[in-house]
């Protein structure tokens, strides 16, 4: 088991007012799942991968991921912990402007002891040919490839991906599936997704729908479609 | 975090105006340190090994008799005495000058060459440094003295000259250098030469032994005057250079690298706000927050290590010049260059210590936060600040209120702008007030207060007048701690009608009273009723007197009291006198005086002074645009940046670039007219401090006057800065495409 979740719970303060991100939540994933979070808006997806990220503490229950009792860790232990053994890919991309596409990747490489090769995940991206470019004449697709690769490229034993379809259009978002899907098959990485778009559901293994901040349900998907048959 | 380091050159590039208007200001701050803490150290080090190697003397005097037995005497109190005999000649021309011709010594006050060659024929004459350089008399041409032609062989410093005053008394720092210089003969020119001439004996040794030496010498010879080097302005003035300097050299440096470091952490603090995301992203990466401190932190240290190296260079290349211009008064001659290792580690260092701390305050406060804190930071900060919320603006028009609002909302941004405009504005405004200044003190001395044109000092004292004019009776005197400059004891009769006096409330001044100068009572910090202690040079016997009133005579350290006063405290004859002032020229003979002077002849010196007042004023001033024009540009530059997405959706909505660019560009008119406002009294400050840093030096009181015409000329140029900035950064307005706001609406 590479992430184990118990009874965790987050809140909020806003102003007089208690909001509970997540309440309760306890969760297991297995090495080489693809997981997806599914859930509407303000359900807690989104706190829950920051918390299994290392980014945000819950303030109850325990995280455990690669073995490593979160809750236990110092900052800068779970700095080390962040470098070592989780990616992330976001919504917006967050690449860095001036840098072009193969620096953009070399910024999490050259952190990491024993990264990928720089090249061979630019070419698994689809992205080799536009190294040499700046983020600002890429297209959203081609920006969430490159972001893609910046995670993938330190070989994370986790990957934490939040809407990483969400602001693509449908042709794009089927492209970055399917890629976040070779990068599962290809390098075994452990994968939780986080999306509102209940069809990406029918390529994961694992299934989670979350809802309030309480998870609804858990389920195994028997009947996995590949990336390229999942459509909305 | 190489791959990290390849974003700064591109961030230089993209934000030009920022990154260069940071690394002039530093390059300027690291040059004028440099340059001036040189000129500081040479003339320093070259003035102590000029004294040493050039066998400067312990102190001077003038004997009433001949002095017999010179050797013996200096076997007796273990020093060494040597005689130069002096002239003063005019020499003749379109503008006639006053030569002093001193004969060459070969134990004490050798002369030093600086240009051509030494003595070798009684025809040769080494001229002075300072006269021939003001006067721009080169080395080989010749000069006719008293029917008597010589050749310059070589130009020439002393060591006891290095400031050529024709009287130790004159006003020091305020002095004609085209009017008065020296020159070295050899002892048979002297012999040779038609002309009144004294002499006067130099002596070198311990101060114990020079006490014993004075009472002999007074006792058997009687002593006409006695000056210890230490006193004498010749040599001393330079001490107040040195202390301009160094209060130039701690203010203008700091000043310029506060502006930058401000600059550039408001610069840092936007360009940070809009990498929150990606600072976020990093974080989450795996990225340590020092890992991320030290990356932007490389950014200003960029900055300081190219400006300190670019100013340090041009600063060791502005020395010769700076030096050079410095000998046009100062005659030290660089005998030899120091260049010390501190001084280049200072001025590299002092940018780092000022711009890193300034910016790593504003990069922690981004890097500390957490990674999700800063990946939800997105857009133009809408923070609206408590002062802003306090205006009430619903009768300004939207652009008034737009520009309220934005020079409100950036308090940083608006204290750069103001601190900037207000050293330009008092870099500008210095040179003219100083000028100023000096106009109102020459014009009240010698419109007011002197009512003679010439003043005979006598060889020795008399008590019959049979020349005329009004007379007097003066000594030099010092007070007890060590002043270095003196001063005189005057007394005069009560119905002395040569000078008039008034006191700071503008009541006349009677000189039936003791009466002080002001430069007097502000180096000593006198007041009407406070009781002072005084030291007669020629005898150093102590004399306590009360002072009664103070006046604004701004030209002489001294203190006039009723003559049979003064008198009867020093016990000389009863109505003795040994100076005489008159309106019109006396039949005085040479042979009973010592100096005689115009006050036209020091009304032109005074005014001679403008000169250097105005080349001052001109560099001050072209510094001052400088900041000027750099703080407004780069503050434009980054208000544009602020609004990139608010100027894109202006022009989506319809306004023109010009209606966009009075928007954003003009809320820079409140602080920078608050700015210039302020600079007004904040000069007057720094003059005054500057004199008062000075005081011990100065044997003048320069009353700080602000030319309104200055204040006027000194705003247009400021607004012209400002114009040319604005028109600039118009540029970058024009430029922000109106896809703009829409990707980010997107987002």
């Amino acid at each position: 088991m590479i992430i184990d979740l118990h009874n965790v719970s987050k809140h909020y303060a806003t102003g007089a007012q208690r909001v509970d991100a997540l309440h309760g939540v306890s969760l297991a994933v297995q090495e080489g799942e693809l997981v997806t979070i599914l859930g509407p808006s303000g359900s807690g997806k989104s706190t829950l991968l920051n918390i299994i990220g290392g980014i945000d503490c819950p303030d109850e229950g325990s995280v455990v991921v690669a073995g490593q009792d979160l809750t236990a860790l110092t900052n800068s232990q779970l700095t080390l912990f962040r470098r070592r053994t989780v990616g992330f890919v976001f919504q917006f991309f967050n690449l860095i402007p001036t840098l072009t596409v193969r620096e953009n990747v070399q910024v999490t490489a050259t952190i990491v002891a024993q990264a990928i090769d720089v090249d061979e995940v630019l070419a698994a991206v689809g992205m080799i040919g536009r190294a040499s470019a700046f983020p600002s004449a890429l297209s959203g697709g081609e920006q969430q490839r490159v972001a893609v690769a910046r995670a993938v490229v330190k070989h994370p034993l986790v990957l934490l991906c939040d809407e990483p379809t969400g602001s693509l259009d449908y042709r794009t978002s089927r492209e970055v599936l399917g890629l976040l899907e070779r990068v599962n098959d290809t390098y075994g990485t452990t994968m939780l997704l986080v999306t509102h778009n209940t069809a990406i559901a029918g390529m994961a293994h694992h299934v989670i729908h979350m809802r309030s901040g309480e998870i609804e349900e858990d389920t195994m998907n028997d009947h996995r479609s590949p990336a390229s048959e999942v459509t909305w | 975090m190489i791959i990290l380091s390849k974003r700064i050159p591109r961030i230089v590039r993209g934000s030009g105006a920022v990154m260069v208007g940071s690394v002039l200001l530093v390059m300027l701050a690291s040059m004028s340190y440099t340059s001036i803490e040189t000129l500081i150290g040479n003339m320093s080090s070259n003035r102590a090994r000029f004294a040493k190697d050039y066998a400067l003397e312990s102190a001077t005097f003038v004997t009433q008799r001949p002095l017999a037995d010179a050797k013996s005497l200096g076997t007796t109190f273990d020093v060494v005495l040597e005689a130069r005999r002096e002239a003063d000649v005019v020499v003749e021309g379109a503008a006639p000058y006053t030569l002093r011709l001193l004969e060459q010594t070969r134990l004490i006050n050798r002369p030093a060459v600086t240009e051509g060659s030494p003595l070798s024929e009684d025809t040769d004459l080494l001229l002075g440094q300072t006269i021939a350089l003001s006067r721009k008399v080169p080395v080989g041409s010749t000069i006719t003295i008293a029917d008597r032609t010589f050749r310059i062989a070589g130009l020439v410093t002393l060591p006891d000259y290095l400031y050529p005053l024709k009287d130790p008394e004159e006003t020091s720092l305020l002095v004609d250098m085209k009017a008065f210089g020296i020159a070295v003969v050899t002892g048979a020119a002297m012999d040779a030469l038609d002309a009144p001439m004294q002499t006067v004996w130099h002596v070198r040794g311990e101060t114990a032994d020079l006490v014993k030496l004075k009472y002999a010498v007074a006792s058997s010879c009687g002593l006409t005057s006695w000056m210890e080097i230490g006193v004498n302005p010749w040599y001393a003035i330079v001490d107040a250079e040195i202390r301009n300097a160094r209060f130039a050299v701690a203010s203008i440096p700091t000043l310029l690298l506060v502006l930058a470091s401000f600059m550039l952490a408001i610069a840092m603090n936007r360009f940070l706000h809009r990498e929150l995301p990606q600072i976020g992203m990093l974080l989450a990466q795996g990225y340590t927050s020092a890992e991320l401190l030290r990356h932007y932190l490389s950014l200003p240290a960029a900055i300081a290590g190219v400006g300190s190296t670019l100013g340090v260079v041009c600063g060791f290349l502005a020395f010769k010049p700076l030096y050079y211009f410095y000998t046009l008064f100062f005659a030290v001659p660089l005998l030899h260059l120091d260049i010390r290792v501190t001084w280049v580690l200072v001025s590299v260092l002092l940018p780092f210590a000022f711009l890193l701390p300034s910016v790593a305050l504003v990069a922690l406060r981004a890097v500390r936060r957490t990674p999700v804190d800063l990946m939800k930071s997105r857009g133009e900060r809408m923070r609206v600040t408590a002062l802003e919320r306090r205006l009430h603006m619903r009768r300004l028009s939207v652009t008034n209120q737009f520009r309220l609002r934005d020079a409100v909302r950036s308090p940083a941004r608006l204290a750069v702008t103001f601190i900037g405009i207000t050293a330009a504005g008092a870099m500008l405004l210095a040179g003219q007030t100083l000028q100023h200044s000096i106009t109102v003190m020459i014009d009240s001395t010698f419109n007011h207060i002197m009512r003679y044109e010439y003043q005979y000092v006598l060889r020795t004292p008399h008590v019959a007048n049979p020349w005329g004019g009004e007379t007097a009776y003066a000594e030099p005197f010092r007070g007890t701690d060590a002043d270095a400059l003196g001063l005189q004891v005057m007394g005069a009769d009560p119905a002395f009608t040569m000078m008039q006096a008034e006191d700071a409330s503008g009541a006349a001044v009677s000189f039936d009273q003791v009466v002080m100068t002001r430069p007097l009572a502000d180096r000593w910090t006198v007041s009407p009723g406070d009781t002072v202690t005084v030291v007669r040079m020629a005898t150093d016997k102590s004399y306590t007197v009360t002072v009664d009133a103070v006046a604004e005579i701004y030209t002489n350290s001294a203190i006039l009291m009723p003559r049979d006063q003064l008198t009867a405290l020093l016990k000389v004859p009863a109505g003795a006198f040994n100076v005489v002032y008159s309106v019109e020229a006396l039949a005085i003979t040479d042979a009973d005086v010592i100096s005689t002077t115009r006050r036209s002849e020091m009304r032109q010196g005074f005014e001679s002074t403008l000169t250097w007042v105005r080349a001052m004023m001109n560099i001050l001033g072209a510094v001052g645009v400088l900041i000027a024009l750099f703080v407004v540009l780069v503050i434009a530059s980054l208000s544009v940046e602020d609004h990139r997405i608010t100027i894109s959706t202006l022009k989506v909505l319809g306004y023109t670039n010009r209606e966009i660019a009075g928007m954003v560009l003009l809320s820079t008119v409140i602080p920078v007219v608050a700015g210039y406002g302020l600079a007004v009294p904040i000069l007057a400050r720094y003059l005054r401090t500057l004199l008062t840093l000075n005081q011990q030096n100065l044997d003048f009181a320069l009353p700080i006057r602000v030319s309104p015409l200055g204040v006027g000329i000194g705003f247009a140029i400021i607004a012209a800065a400002w114009g040319i900035a604005t028109l600039l950064a118009m540029r970058s307005v024009f430029r922000v495409p109106l896809a703009e706001s829409l990707k980010a609406a997107r987002e």
